[in-house]
Formats: C-alpha cells, sequence, structure tokens
C-alpha cells in the first residue's frame, strides 16, 4: 500500500486496534525494525505493528515525526545555516516536553522503542527512568517500578552486609 | 517493571552509570539480579577493549605533609587511599591492619593489593624482616603472608600478585579473586644484591632466588624505574635502567622461569632523553613502555609485539607505537618530571612536576587535568587501585553465592578460631624481634 504523495514515499502503519497510520517512509525508517522489513522488500502492503496499542504507537510516530533528519534540498544544506546547537537545544526542551507522561506509558513507550529499535526513543525513556533510580534507596526503587522484593528477608541481610560500599 | 520482558529492564539497566546504583538493583529482585549477573549484560554495560574509565577507584598512595611537620604531627595521620572523584568506595581501610603499625601498599593487581606493615618507630626503608599481608579491601579481608626474612637488612623495589588466571594467560579475565584463591606473591628486594622472591598462597615460606642478576650487576648501577612489576599474558616484568638503557626482568607466572631483556629502544632522532618510563598493559593486553621526555610534554609509546611464548625472543619484538602530546592544563607551563604511576585498565598517568604538583593525563587523548587537591600532602610514591567491574559483578552475584558464603564463612571462622592466636603469636613476636627492645623499654 506504499503510496507517493508530493514525491514522498508513504509507508502505512497498523495497531493490532485496528488503527491506521500512515507516514513518510523516512519517518518510519527512524525504526531500524521497520527499516530491515522495508529494506528486504516485505513491506509491500501495510506493516503490521504487533503489540503496540493504537495510542502508543501515534506518539512514537510524533516522536519519529520531530526526529527524521531533513533530507534533499534541506539536508546538508541546513546545517550550515541553522546552528546545529541551537537545533539541538531545541530538540532537547522537544523531548524533556514529550517524555512528560504517566509511568505506564512511559513503560510501553521503552517497550515499544525496545521492538522497534528507535535508539534515540529508547535512550530518552530509559535515561529518564533511570535518572529516578540512581538517588534513591531500595525500597524507592522497588515501589516506583512497581518491582516486588522477592528475596528472603535474610538474603538481603546478607547481601546489604556484604556490599556495604553500594548501600551507604 | 514486572510486565515488562527482560530485553526492556535490561535497556534501563544498562544507562545506570553509577556502578553503586546499579548493584543496588540487583538487590530489588532476584530477577533483575539475574539479569544483571549475566555475562552479556555485563560485557555491554562495560565493552572490552575501550578505555574502562570507571575502573580506577583512586590511588593507594604515600605523601609526605606539605609544611614542616609540627610536634605531634606525623604522616600516619594521612589517608591511605585517594579516591578519584567518581569512584563509588570514598574510603578503603586496609583490614587486619596491626596496631602500631603504618600500612604500605607495594602492589595492587585483579583488586587485591599486597601490603607491607611498617612499625611506626621504623626510621629507614631497610629492615630485617618484613611483615606482609594480602588483602581485598573492598570485601574487607586479608591473609597475612609468611614474613620475609634477610639476614642483612633490605628494602623492597618491586612486587606484584599473580592471580590463577595469570597463569593461564590466554583468557584475560578470569574469576575475581579472592584472598581465599590461589596467587603468588613475587618481591625483588635488594640488600646490595638483588633477589627474588616467591611465596605461593599455600606455601608457608618464602623461595629466594639470589644469583639472577649476575649478568649485570658487576657495576652495581642497576636503577629500578617502577616498585609495581607489571604483569602481563602470563608473565611478570620488571623494568630497571642500567647504565642508560632499560631492561626487563621477566618471570613466568607459571614456572617462575627468569630471564633479562634488553629493550631495544632507538634513541630519539632530537636526542631528547626519557626523564621517567613506565611499563603498562594496553588494552588489548600487550605489554607496552611509556617514556616521558624531560624537556616537552610528550610521552612516548613502545609496545611489545609478540606472543611471548618463548622468554628469548622478547628484545626483537618492541615498536615504536606512537607519540603523546599532553595538553597542559590552562595558564600553566609545566615542567614534568616523574611518572607517578599508570592505571591500567583506566590508561590514566599519573604525573609530578617539580614543585610537587600532581596531574593525571588520559593516554587516549593526553589531556591533563590538575589534581594535586586530590592529595592532602607530597605524594612520593602511589600505587592505582583499580576493579574489573564485569568480573566483579559476576564473581558476586553467580548463582548459588550466597549459599557458598555461608560455607566459606563457616570455614574460615573454624579455620580463624584455630589459626588466629597462632597468627597473632607469630606477628606479635616478629615485632618484637624487629624492635630494638632496650630502645623500646627506654621509650
Amino acid at each position: 500500500m506504499a503510496t507517493r504523495e508530493a514525491g514522498k514515499k508513504m509507508i502505512m502503519l497498523k495497531s493490532p486496534d485496528g488503527m491506521e497510520f500512515e507516514v513518510e517512509e523516512a519517518v518510519a525508517m527512524e525504526s531500524q525494525t521497520i527499516r530491515k522489513m522495508i529494506e528486504d522488500d516485505c513491506a509491500d502492503t501495510a506493516i503490521l505493528i504487533p503489540n503496540i496499542n493504537s495510542k502508543i504507537l501515534s506518539r512514537v510516530i510524533e516522536y519519529c515525526n520531530k526526529h527524521v533528519p531533513t533530507t534533499g534540498a534541506t539536508g546538508a544544506a541546513a546545517s550550515d545555516t541553522v546552528a546545529p546547537a541551537a537545533l539541538a537545544e531545541d530538540l532537547k526542551i522537544w523531548d524533556a516536553e514529550f517524555i512528560k507522561v504517566n509511568r505506564a506509558t512511559r513503560f510501553d513507550l521503552i517497550q515499544a522503542a525496545s521492538y522497534l529499535n528507535i535508539k534515540g526513543l529508547l535512550d530518552l525513556t530509559s535515561q529518564t527512568t533511570i535518572d529516578t533510580i540512581s538517588d534513591n534507596s531500595l525500597e524507592e526503587i522497588r515501589s516506583f517500578l512497581s518491582t516486588k522484593n522477592d528475596y528472603l528477608p535474610e538474603e538481603e541481610q546478607t547481601i546489604r552486609r556484604e556490599n556495604q560500599w553500594a548501600f551507604q | 517493571m514486572e510486565t515488562l520482558p527482560d530485553d526492556v529492564v535490561v535497556e534501563i539497566l544498562v544507562r545506570v552509570t553509577e556502578v553503586a546504583a546499579l548493584f543496588r538493583c540487583t538487590a530489588t529482585c532476584r530477577r533483575w539480579r539475574l539479569l544483571i549477573a549475566d555475562p552479556s549484560f555485563l560485557r555491554r554495560r562495560w565493552p572490552e577493549g575501550v578505555s574502562l574509565q570507571s575502573s580506577l577507584l583512586g590511588f593507594f598512595a604515600l605523601q609526605q605533609p606539605r609544611e614542616e611537620p609540627t610536634e605531634g604531627s606525623s604522616t600516619t595521620s594521612m589517608p591511605l587511599f585517594t579516591p578519584v572523584p567518581c569512584s563509588p568506595h570514598r574510603f578503603l581501610a586496609i583490614p587486619d591492619q596491626p596496631r602500631g603499625s603504618q600500612a604500605v601498599v607495594l602492589a595492587s593487581h585483579r583488586g587485591l593489593l599486597v601490603v607491607r606493615f611498617v612499625p611506626l618507630d621504623a626510621i629507614s626503608m631497610f629492615e630485617k624482616i618484613m611483615i606482609l599481608a594480602v588483602c581485598d579491601p573492598i570485601a574487607g579481608t586479608s591473609r597475612p603472608l609468611p614474613p620475609l626474612k634477610c639476614n642483612r637488612s633490605f628494602r623492597i623495589e618491586g612486587c606484584t600478585l599473580l592471580t590463577g588466571a595469570d597463569c593461564r594467560p590466554t583468557k584475560r579475565r578470569g574469576a575475581s579473586p579472592s584472598v581465599y584463591s590461589s596467587f603468588k606473591v613475587l618481591i625483588i628486594s635488594y640488600d646490595g644484591r638483588y633477589n627474588l622472591h616467591v611465596s605461593a598462597s599455600n606455601e608457608l615460606s618464602w623461595r629466594t632466588s639470589r644469583n639472577w642478576f649476575e649478568p649485570v650487576e658487576y657495576a652495581g648501577r642497576v636503577v629500578p624505574q617502577q616498585i609495581n612489576i607489571v604483569v602481563c599474558r602470563g608473565m611478570a616484568h620488571w623494568l630497571f635502567k642500567y647504565s642508560s638503557d632499560f631492561y626487563t626482568l621477566n618471570v613466568c607466572a607459571k614456572t617462575m622461569q627468569m630471564s633479562i631483556t634488553k629493550l631495544p629502544l632507538t634513541r630519539n632522532p632530537l636526542g631528547f632523553k626519557f626523564s621517567s618510563a613506565l611499563l603498562n598493559v594496553t588494552n588489548d593486553g600487550r605489554l607496552s613502555l611509556l617514556g616521558l621526555y624531560r624537556d616537552c610534554s610528550w610521552l612516548e609509546m613502545w609496545t611489545h609485539e609478540g606472543d611471548n611464548k618463548s622468554v628469548d625472543g622478547m628484545a626483537d619484538c618492541w615498536h615504536h607505537t606512537k607519540m603523546i602530546e599532553l595538553i597542559q592544563p590552562k595558564q600553566s607551563t609545566v615542567g614534568l618530571v616523574q611518572c607517578v604511576c599508570v592505571s591500567e585498565m583506566s590508561g590514566k598517568l599519573l604525573v609530578k612536576d617539580n614543585q610537587d604538583c600532581v596531574y593525571i593525563a588520559d593516554l587516549q587523548t593526553g589531556a591533563m587535568e590538575t589534581v594535586t587537591d586530590w592529595f592532602c600532602g607530597i605524594v612520593t610514591v602511589a600505587v592505582p587501585f583499580e576493579m574489573d567491574w564485569p568480573t566483579f559483578f559476576m564473581s558476586r552475584l553467580a548463582g548459588g553465592r550466597i549459599k557458598r558464603n555461608k560455607l566459606r564463612g563457616a570455614i574460615s571462622k573454624i579455620a580463624s578460631t584455630f589459626c588466629k592466636p597462632i597468627v597473632v603469636a607469630i606477628i606479635f613476636g616478629l615485632i618484637v624481634m624487629s624492635l630494638d627492645y632496650d630502645e623500646l623499654q627506654e621509650s
């Protein structure tokens, strides 16, 4: 179902809940998983993206749209005219705004970024998550990441006792 | 997080930059522990073959006070361990340090230290008997070595520790050793002659070779260059200078067979001379020599190409690899005089100038940073302390770790109940012997 529109190749992405998203090929190819499908000529019809619902997929596409490198006439020349630093700064602000989502959505986004292999998005979502890990105690990490502690109390004591350096 | 698949959790965990935080994550639940202890995870977190910046924890340094010592102050108030800013360990103490002694770290290898306990009232570096121990400052464990005795007073000019993994040179990363695993300690002493002493972890005494230095010793102008003996591919190498040429003493870790090699370094075309030189191991596991020029801030690097299989074939395979320009910190021109030490894994060189300021140089970029204020006093000797984190994590987190530990704890408890009084008696006896008894009573 790849079509041409205003000289740009379009790709159709389908979420399991039946929504269809038409995106530029270049945008879709931000995902290494989709890029591989396209390059292997598996993408003639719409690509079904399993496990990612339409709400998350639309956000992922939003991210890719913003992060796709400008190509063609505006490509190499653009980097000379627009200061790259300003561009990067702009993206950073946009990212910070983009990642202001609840925990469940962020985990869904990590999962999507991992499956679709979008490095930038994976970095952004994972980094935001681990920023909360670094400064927190074990109990806070557990509650924040909703992980259950399945150690026996004495096992946990042993770990703490033998590795005091990490728990100071 | 329960619902996230493993590879997604891995994506998050691999981005935890702080080592202590990553270790804390292993204590959250069993699943995370398994994910983190997985060799493929650890390889991703700490890729092999690149400079492992985070492996350097700090330096065990001997320091002198900057000001003239006043009444009541002594060098013992100086902390032994100086951490680098990013080190997860801010304080590392020497475990089981006998009372009334000062600890001097002689060598550091794979997270273990060889430590000498010097009586506080010792005046010179020469002694007839030396109390030594191997210790693991992170685990807080130690194991005494047999006391090293000589008929004449001697001082230590070289030292290293060889682990089981060093005796199997094909594997660079072995298991992280503990003070309970098997090791050999090598010491080079000088008592008018140079002697090599070896003691293995299962031995109760030292084996000493005395005559190995004959080929070059006749003029007695051997100048040791480096106290830590460098271990590379199953060989231990000690650098010394003899009538303006550099030599290495090579000892096979497995057989203890010795040889001496004159390094075929060609003179710089401009005629500059090294003011000091150090042996090091490159990231891809080859022996290298770093030479610092006196008059300009360049480092010259030579690398040994060869498989080290034949002891005699060493000499011909040294190549001039590169020049590293040391980029001086802003608004200072440093007259660099001396390399203090070099850290193997993280590729950092500690240098001292003629004003006793200390700098750390990155061997990849040559960038230098002033680090004088890391130390409290004037650094005289420093031993870098590095940790091979992947190995460390694997050893600490391996499957049956907790059970094994209990067993080991029980064994060591039983052992220490029986051995401690004996060891204490021996050490105490030796301390008393080594002190002048009359002087002790007078004071």
